[in-house]
């Protein structure tokens, strides 16, 4: 309850911004869930969470280029409580981020201070902190970020006691996107005690002819002194409207689980074995007649040390055959290993535009090779419509019935309203 | 007080003063829009549908950019390098209805409404974890390696 005061309490004192911000704009989402869970053993429950998602920005404020941004949300239980966690509890709630932007007028350059999700290189991190970037000249880029890292809910050793990173790039022409970039975090948690996380990497992006594009990353474990990662991707566009992406990953597990905030048994960092995967995805776009289409084929290759190999085989057909209709259907094979891994997975959905009215259905189907809990086979049926009651407030809603392993005719309702406001010309963000 | 905690604000204060002093001292040079221009219709964007030539300022071609089915699945590898282009068109929030470090409702339910969106965990995704966590480890610890475990640490002690 502390938290969802808060982050109103925050929210409130954003609310001056309003009076000298040249653009504004708030998205706010409630949803309502309704659920009866009955597990054997347990004691049936009623869930009924409200969940209110509430987002804020502010641009231009006084100064061109200053802006403010704010995201969070908070659930309050209306029944049973619904929370599934070590700590139940009938409200919860996130301060996902809020955080201060200058953006420059030149060189793509900007700060940040407050609450951010960065992403630079090895690092995707949520820190409290602050965030700089710019271009250089001859084609270099810096940035670099420093704060404390936001820490779980679980306990509030979940994470570090300080984090700083940064990443330095270089581009030439069009064709090559380079990048350096490392990560510093003291007392991060690992399963065995604290220590002193370091994180260092590379980045590529290669693109000798418009139709080749190579793009990955390789990561090394400073603690461990060991690389961690190699993951590649090489991406083909012989034709237009073609693309086939081919990929290679190698992870060593040991390397690159070192830092889990988790108990062992579920990422072991003891776990000395090799993890590889290497795969294709094979995508045709027809933006013209009959009427517009794709078609996706992929396979991926999985080897681990400890559990064989297996592959994977999907397929997906995407299709608009009338406009404001949109249609899919997807089918994949996991042929594990281990047969007891193995399943078959079948979806199909709809979605129907119309004026102010919207129309969705969605069913997905799993057939296991073995049976779980007594069971071979898992669907679930969704449902929904959605009524369009200004440019700026829409209301949906969907009706789920679901049969699985765990749960016998499932069902659920979700009530959901979304109001988006935003005075600034243009695409939605 | 100890070290720490003086010596490495005040560094990341002075890393960050060199960093804006030295974007100023540059000869002016173009910015990234803070907004895509126009309204984009639903559902995944082709870039070089509408954008024939490089992305200013990112010396990209567009096409590195068009939301193939095949970016979508690896949008990391854009996303560690990209940041501030894929600002252009999405907000820090569009990032955290999947990536946060503590959220409660799986993104195919929250937007449930959207069935033509990729979105991971549908369906019977609790029996199914099993299977995947032991196919590829590597692609759970992404998410919920050191985020957003909540509900993880449940059953696995």
């Amino acid at each position: 309850m502390k938290r969802l005061a808060g982050i109103a309490a925050l929210l409130a004192l954003q609310l001056p911004v309003l009076a000298v911000a040249a653009d504004i704009g708030a998205d706010g989402t409630t949803i309502i869930r309704i659920e009866e869970r009955s597990v054997p053993g347990f004691s049936k429950q009623t869930v009924v969470p409200a969940t209110q998602y509430l987002g804020f920005d502010a641009e231009d404020i006084r100064v061109k280029g200053l802006s403010l941004h704010f995201y969070g949300w908070g659930r309050v239980d209306l029944a049973d409580d619904s929370s599934e966690s070590t700590k139940p509890r009938s409200t919860d709630g996130n301060f996902s981020y809020g955080y201060l932007q200058y953006r420059f007028d030149k060189a793509n350059a900007g700060l940040k201070a407050g609450r951010f999700f960065v992403y630079e290189g090895v690092a995707a991190e949520q820190v409290d902190g602050v965030y700089a970037r710019t271009d250089l000249n001859k084609g270099f880029t810096v940035s670099a970020f420093g704060g404390i890292p936001v820490k779980l809910d679980r306990a509030s050793s979940s994470k570090g006691k300080y984090i700083g990173g940064g990443r330095l790039g270089y581009r030439y022409g069009g064709i090559l996107d380079l990048g350096l970039s490392g990560l510093l975090e003291g007392d991060s948690p690992t399963p065995y005690g604290k220590d002193k996380r370091q994180l260092a990497g590379v980045d590529l992006w290669l693109s000798p002819h418009r139709m080749v594009e190579l793009s990955g990353r390789s990561s090394y474990n400073g603690t461990t002194e060991e690389v961690a990662e190699h993951s590649y991707l090489l991406a083909l566009r012989p034709l237009s409207g073609l693309t086939a992406a081919v990929s290679y990953t190698d992870i060593r597990l040991k390397d690159y689980f070192t830092f889990t905030n988790t108990p062992s048994s579920l990422f072991n960092p003891n776990n000395d074995e090799k993890y590889r995967s290497h795969g294709l995805t094979a995508t045709y776009r027809i933006t013209q007649l009959p009427f517009p289409a794709e078609v996706s084929l992929d396979y991926k290759h999985y080897k681990r040390d400890s559990k064989g190999n297996s592959d994977r085989y999907g397929g997906e057909l995407r299709l608009t055959p009338v406009e404001k209709l949109s249609t899919g259907l997807a089918v994949a094979r996991i042929a594990a290993a281990n047969g007891i891994m193995s399943y078959s997975e079948v979806r199909a959905y709809g979605l129907y535009y119309t004026g102010r009215y919207s129309v969705n259905l969605d069913a997905i189907a799993n057939i296991y090779d073995e049976k779980v809990y007594g069971k071979k086979n898992a669907y679930e049926v969704t449902g929904g419509c959605g009524y369009q009651v200004t440019p700026a407030l829409r209301v949906s809603g969907e009706a789920t019935y679901a049969d699985n392993p765990w749960y016998d005719g499932d069902v659920r309702g979700l009530l959901r309203v979304t109001y988006s406001y935003n005075n600034k010309k243009g695409a939605a963000q | 007080m100890n070290r720490v905690t003086w010596i490495i604000p005040a560094a990341l204060g002075f890393g960050m003063l060199l960093i804006t002093a030295c974007s100023q001292m540059l000869p002016a040079s173009g910015n990234l829009p803070s907004s895509h221009p126009e309204a984009l219709p639903q559902g995944r964007p082709i870039c070089s549908e509408c954008h024939e030539t490089t992305l200013k300022d990112s010396q990209k071609p567009y096409t590195v950019f068009d939301h193939t089915p095949s970016f979508v699945k690896d949008h990391r590898f854009a996303a560690q390098a990209e940041e501030r282009t894929c600002a252009i068109c999405h907000k820090q929030s569009f990032c955290t209805d999947c990536h946060a470090n503590h959220n409660e409702i799986k993104p195919s339910l929250k937007m449930g409404d959207r069935p033509d969106r990729d979105l991971v965990h549908r369906g019977d995704y609790m029996t199914r974890h099993k299977f995947e966590g032991k196919l590829d480890p590597a692609s759970c610890y992404r998410c919920h390696g050191r985020a957003n475990n909540e509900k993880c640490v449940t059953c696995h002690k």
